[in-house]
């Protein structure tokens, strides 16, 4: 059933949320935090899905239906796709400067270790 | 539609393995991979589930964007961080 | 003989707790996910009238695009600035000191920079005869591609392309690429809209860079030009959102003549809108790689801090 897909969208995010509490390498964390983004296009897509739907394309609609009768009948939703959309793009956005700051970081303080790193002096 | 739905575990399975591998694999280079390859999935899952747009802009994310920030991130910081080959993934012999 | 595998495992701290924390989180996670609605649930409101009005409203036979670009176009515009705002942040991080800076030929310009402040009073005859020499011996030992060293040549690589196969590849497939990035932006109709569209031209940049080097990308990759070029995209933008407003009285309205549906100028200024983020993103995912690329620790690192010393 669909709920498999929500469980693992879950299961997705705690690895990701696991890697980021547990990890002590930046470049790692960044990674976990790329899981739990994953996780929630997941989740997205999955809640937009309906049972025996087809895309929400309009164009040449399967079976022999007309553009109306599709848009009537059984198909996915495009509004909580449209969301997913965005996410990825802003999950590229916040990933890149995520990464720019920690070459920064290892620039700086020569090391990727979390912990040394966390001692920020004035 | 049991074919739908056998497909859709299937291709679940294979996201939840990619998980776990991008969080265990210690090498960098190698996690970087396995977060691509989670990509490439999630963009066959979206294609089961209906959703073309969505897959156009995972695949593209999974397979170019993504990849190449996190390995020049990678490849910038190795240059600085001298110490440990692999950034300080595995712990080195002489630091325990 | 494969490199033992190190017995440490990997550096991490307070698995315990993070294990912890995590399953707790994850059985509410569970509790929650098993209570939303299953796929057999009725279509909201808003996407049956994203669905409906695609055809009659908008005659796009695309709802995903027109609900992107058209009825929810302010929150894509509110995307697409966030992405904006990212590549400023990541050129604000990634700066260079000196004020003239270019992703490739620092070297030289700097040279060109250092001649022009202080003219060297002109190298005697035979120094200049010995550089030259010299020059001539380099350039020979620096070889344009991996085929042009001989079999077995001692290291470093100094090749900057890549060998015959890999750019004849390139050569065949690049056009194709781009080609295909350009319809995923260019029909508002099918699936695909300006992201994905400009992510290909960044992959096919980046191909091309890997498989022929820098010279043959470095007239296009100049932060001139793709700066300009990123915010001219997010002019037309806003010059197709604004002029919904002025126009139409709303910010995202359709002021374009409607086309039949499926031909190319089809969904009003969802086309307008989805053009000027292909040309967005496809230059603001350029701009983020090579300044990250090209980001030099060019400052003075402070006196090295013993390790021991933040233990004390």
């Amino acid at each position: 059933m669909i709920v498999a897909n929500y469980l693992t969208a879950a299961a997705v995010f705690c690895a990701g949320l696991y890697t980021v509490l547990t990890r002590r390498n930046l470049i790692k964390i960044v990674m976990g935090l790329s899981l739990m983004e994953a996780a929630t296009y997941l989740l997205m897509v999955s809640l937009a899905y309906r049972a025996d739907s087809t895309a929400p394309v309009l164009l040449n609609p399967p079976r022999g239906q007309s553009p109306q009768q599709l848009a009537e009948g059984n198909v996915a939703d495009p509004v909580l796709q449209n969301f997913c959309l965005t996410a990825i793009v802003i999950g590229v956005a916040v990933t890149a400067v995520f990464l720019s700051v920690v070459v920064r970081i290892a620039q700086h303080y020569r090391t990727l270790d979390a912990d040394q790193v966390r001692e920020l002096r004035g | 539609m049991s074919w739908f739905w056998v497909l859709d575990y299937l291709v679940l399975a294979l996201v939840l393995a990619c998980a776990v591998l991008t969080v265990a694999v210690r090498n960098l280079n190698g996690a970087v991979m396995a977060l691509s390859a989670l990509g490439t999935v999630l963009t066959v899952l979206f294609v089961i589930l209906g959703a073309p747009d969505v897959a156009h802009s995972e695949a593209v994310v999974g397979a170019i964007a993504l990849p190449v920030l996190y390995l020049v991130a990678i490849g910038k910081s190795r240059t600085d961080v001298a110490r440990d080959a692999n950034l300080g993934e595995e712990r080195s012999r002489e630091q325990t | 003989m494969s490199r033992p595998e190190p017995a440490e495992e990997e550096p991490r701290r307070h698995t315990a707790a993070g294990l912890l924390l995590v399953l707790s989180f994850a059985a509410v996670l569970t509790a929650a996910l098993v209570g939303i609605p299953r796929e057999h649930a009725a279509l909201p409101p808003i996407a049956r009238y994203a669905l409906v009005t695609s055809l009659p409203k908008w005659r796009l036979t695309e709802p995903v695009n027109e609900v992107v670009y058209g009825t929810r176009g302010f929150d894509t515009f509110g995307e697409t600035f966030l992405l904006f705002a990212a590549v400023m942040s990541v050129i604000v991080i990634a700066r260079h000191r000196e004020s003239r800076h270019g992703y490739f030929g620092e070297q030289s310009a700097g040279l060109r920079e250092q001649a022009k402040a202080d003219p060297a009073e002109g190298a005697t005859a035979d120094e200049s005869a010995a550089r030259r020499a010299e020059r001539a011996e380099r350039a020979a030992a620096a070889s344009q591609t991996p085929d042009d060293t001989p079999l077995g040549a001692p290291a470093p690589e100094q090749a900057e392309a890549m060998t015959v196969v890999v750019r004849t590849a390139v050569r065949l497939v690049a056009p194709v690429l781009a080609v295909a990035g350009c319809y995923l932006a260019a029909w508002g109709y099918s699936p695909g809209g300006g992201f994905p569209g400009g992510a290909i031209m960044v992959g096919v940049l980046l191909l091309v860079y890997a498989a022929f080097g820098r010279l043959m990308i470095a007239r296009i990759v100049r932060p001139g030009l793709l700066e300009t070029l990123e915010v001219a995209g997010a002019a037309v933008i806003i010059g197709t959102e604004l002029l919904g407003l002025v126009l139409r009285g709303s910010f995202s309205a359709n002021w374009l003549p409607l086309a039949p549906p499926q031909t190319i100028r089809s969904g009003g200024i969802i086309q307008l809108f989805s053009a000027g983020e292909f040309v967005e993103v496809g230059t603001g995912l350029a701009i983020v790689i090579f300044s990250l690329l090209t980001m030099r620790h060019d400052w003075t690192p402070d006196e090295q801090p013993q390790p021991e010393e933040y233990r004390g």
